[in-house]
């Protein structure tokens, strides 16, 4: 068993086995993409790459499994190969969900061809030689120890992560989706670790929660007629899960839709285009994994030294000229709507402002988030069973805490505008006129 | 949200046809047979999740729609019953409902199973889905046999075969 020393888990244990995937040029590339994208360039400690997180996610994954499992031991019938079998397939979607993440991660998605994801790279990745034969060194220790009943394979650790294979038996299993909730649901080990992990190198509170109270509330429901198996937890656990929703809700409002920050992500992916072949990621995944943070910013840099400008490098801001609140609501929109006609004619009256260049110096942004997709059924994808003790029957989430409901289909939605240097005095003093 | 006029017309209809167990969960696999038996192209994809297919985007466009105030949600006993609100009518009035080509499929397909209950419809959409996924080289029995290692812990096989063979009845239509 091999160690990393982690600053927001403390050691993270890692299998000699698993520890071939780490060792991977892809994996290993994960050093060089940022976490945040630009938000290092606000939050100056915000230098966190994919990483570290990658290793935090694999570690949380078997936390929450193995804590569930403690409670529940005839979870799976007891099989013992099955609950290693997926113990361990959970730790590699964990460690291998993030491979395909372009540089500056989600800021560049939008440079994606052909309408793909980065979950389509994360694929090509997983099956390439490479990884392939690394996954392959843990299903031969996997098998070692445990039998060849299961394997442990690229296709497995895909279908897991978000793949779709009717013929699977895996696929197919009652026990799946139960599986999949644990890296894709609104208390996924995902979110669990990017939290902390975002709000620890930011330098903010906001992303704080009890993450062991939390891993220690999962547990399972198995339906009114024990014919199912879903993700839920137990009733002293509420408060937990209250608080990791509203640290999630606050790291949005406070860190990932950051005014300086968003503008940036606009800078860095318009300075991309300038530099990637076409405007666009290449498709072939060699080619596309010969790109990260590092390249880019190497690229930009040499375009300067050829006497260019380039306005991410030299962290060209624009100046946030209106911005609706963070619930914008029906008559914020229609504030934001007059506000942006106002602002863009203002702009166009000036000598040098006309359609063909308005964009250098006005710029809207929308970020939109959901505060949370939690649905108060029980019998529902999306809700969540609380179990208390000396119950009979769950209850909804929903249902026990009514600071979630009232945030129930509820979502961060604002507008904002922004006005390069020049013109920020005359479009504030026009607006404060008009307003 | 490029389907909010079709499903606050499945939710108009739900209304009108006085239909009393319309929560997310029905509501979901209507769409999906609006989708795959009707041919209309709502633009959602889909996984077999706990409960049959189930969309995510279509989720969360439901949660549009509710935080617009065009859809709400009221509770009878344990569920949450949808219905269209009398804003989400005036939006669909605004809308054309007259004029949307899509509207007599969607009126066609909810007509014909929108008395099955949400159990009923999981059951059956899971195996549309099969269907769909394993396509036509696979026998009616191959395509059972994946509905029962789907299903088979939560219904019983005679209900999982006669679901399937009108499963691949509507496929053929």
């Amino acid at each position: 068993m091999l160690r990393f020393r982690d600053p927001v888990h403390g050691f993270i244990e890692i299998t000699e086995s698993e520890c071939a995937i780490v060792d991977t040029a892809a994996f290993q590339r994960l050093r060089r993409i940022k976490q945040l994208a630009t938000t290092y360039l606000v939050y100056h400690g915000a230098e966190h790459t994919r990483f570290g997180h990658s290793l935090g996610v694999m570690h949380l994954t078997s936390r929450v499994f193995d804590s569930i499992f403690e409670k529940n031991p005839d979870l799976f019938a007891g099989d013992s190969r099955k609950v290693a079998y997926y113990r361990q397939l959970l730790r590699l979607v964990g460690l291998t969900h993030d491979l395909g993440h372009p540089p500056f991660s989600h800021a560049s998605e939008e440079l994606f061809a052909n309408g793909r994801e980065h979950e389509d790279y994360t694929k090509d990745i997983l099956f390439s030689p490479e990884v392939k034969r690394a996954i392959g060194v843990v299903n031969k220790s996997f098998q070692r120890e445990h039998g060849t009943q299961f394997s442990i394979t690229p296709e497995a650790v895909w279908l897991a992560y978000t793949g779709e294979d009717i013929e699977s038996e895996l696929y197919q299993s009652p026990d799946f989706p139960f599986l999949k909730s644990l890296m894709d649901s609104e208390l996924d080990c995902d979110k669990m670790d990017y939290l902390l992990r975002d709000s620890h190198y930011c330098g903010v509170n906001y992303g704080s929660y009890d993450l062991d109270r939390l891993v220690d509330s999962f547990t399972i429901y198995k339906g009114e007629e024990g014919d199912q198996l879903k993700l839920a937890i137990e009733a002293d656990g509420v408060q937990a899960i209250e608080e990791f929703i509203l640290a999630r809700y606050f790291m949005f409002i406070q860190v990932y839709f950051h005014k300086t920050r968003r503008l940036l992500d606009k800078r860095l992916v318009n300075s991309m285009k300038e530099i990637l072949p076409d405007g666009t990621f290449p498709l072939e995944v060699n080619e596309y994994l010969a790109w990260d943070d590092s390249r880019i910013v190497s690229e930009l840099s040499s375009r300067m030294d050829g006497g260019g400008r380039d306005p991410f490098l030299e962290r060209e801001t624009m100046h946030c000229v209106f911005s609706s609140k963070s619930h914008m609501g029906v008559d914020g929109k229609r504030l934001y709507d007059m506000v942006e006609d106002r602002a863009r004619q203002i702009l166009l009256d000036q000598d040098s402002i006309n359609e063909g260049n308005i964009s250098n110096h006005f710029v809207c942004d929308c970020p939109r988030k959901a505060v949370h997709k939690i649905s108060p059924e029980i019998e529902d994808e999306r809700g969540i069973p609380v179990i208390a003790e000396g119950k009979a029957e769950p209850s909804s989430l929903l249902e026990e805490s009514v600071l979630l409901n009232s945030l129930k289909d509820n979502e961060i939605a604002m507008k904002r505008l922004y006005v390069s240097s020049n013109y920020r005095g005359i479009v504030e003093s026009e607006l404060g006129r008009y307003l | 949200m490029a389907a909010s006029v079709e499903l606050l017309y499945m939710a108009s209809l739900g209304r009108e046809r006085k239909i009393e167990d319309l929560g997310k969960k029905k509501f979901q696999k209507l769409v999906y047979l609006v989708e795959t038996l009707g041919h209309v192209d709502l633009g959602y994809t889909y996984q077999i999740h706990l409960y049959g297919p189930f969309s995510k985007a279509l989720d969360d466009d439901l949660r549009g729609l509710s935080s617009a105030n065009f859809i709400s949600y009221g509770r009878s006993n344990r569920s949450y019953l949808l219905s269209v609100t009398s804003e989400g009518e005036r939006e669909l009035a605004s809308a054309g409902k007259e004029g949307n080509a899509s509207f007599d499929a969607i009126k066609g397909v909810f007509d014909e199973f929108c008395h099955r209950t949400p159990r009923e419809l999981e059951l059956l959409t899971t195996a549309c889905f099969v269907c769909n996924k394993l396509g036509d080289s696979k026998t009616s029995d191959e395509v059972k046999e994946c509905v029962l290692r789907i299903k088979g812990a939560k219904f019983k096989v005679s209900d999982i075969e006669r679901s399937t063979n009108e499963a691949i009845e509507l496929m053929a239509r």
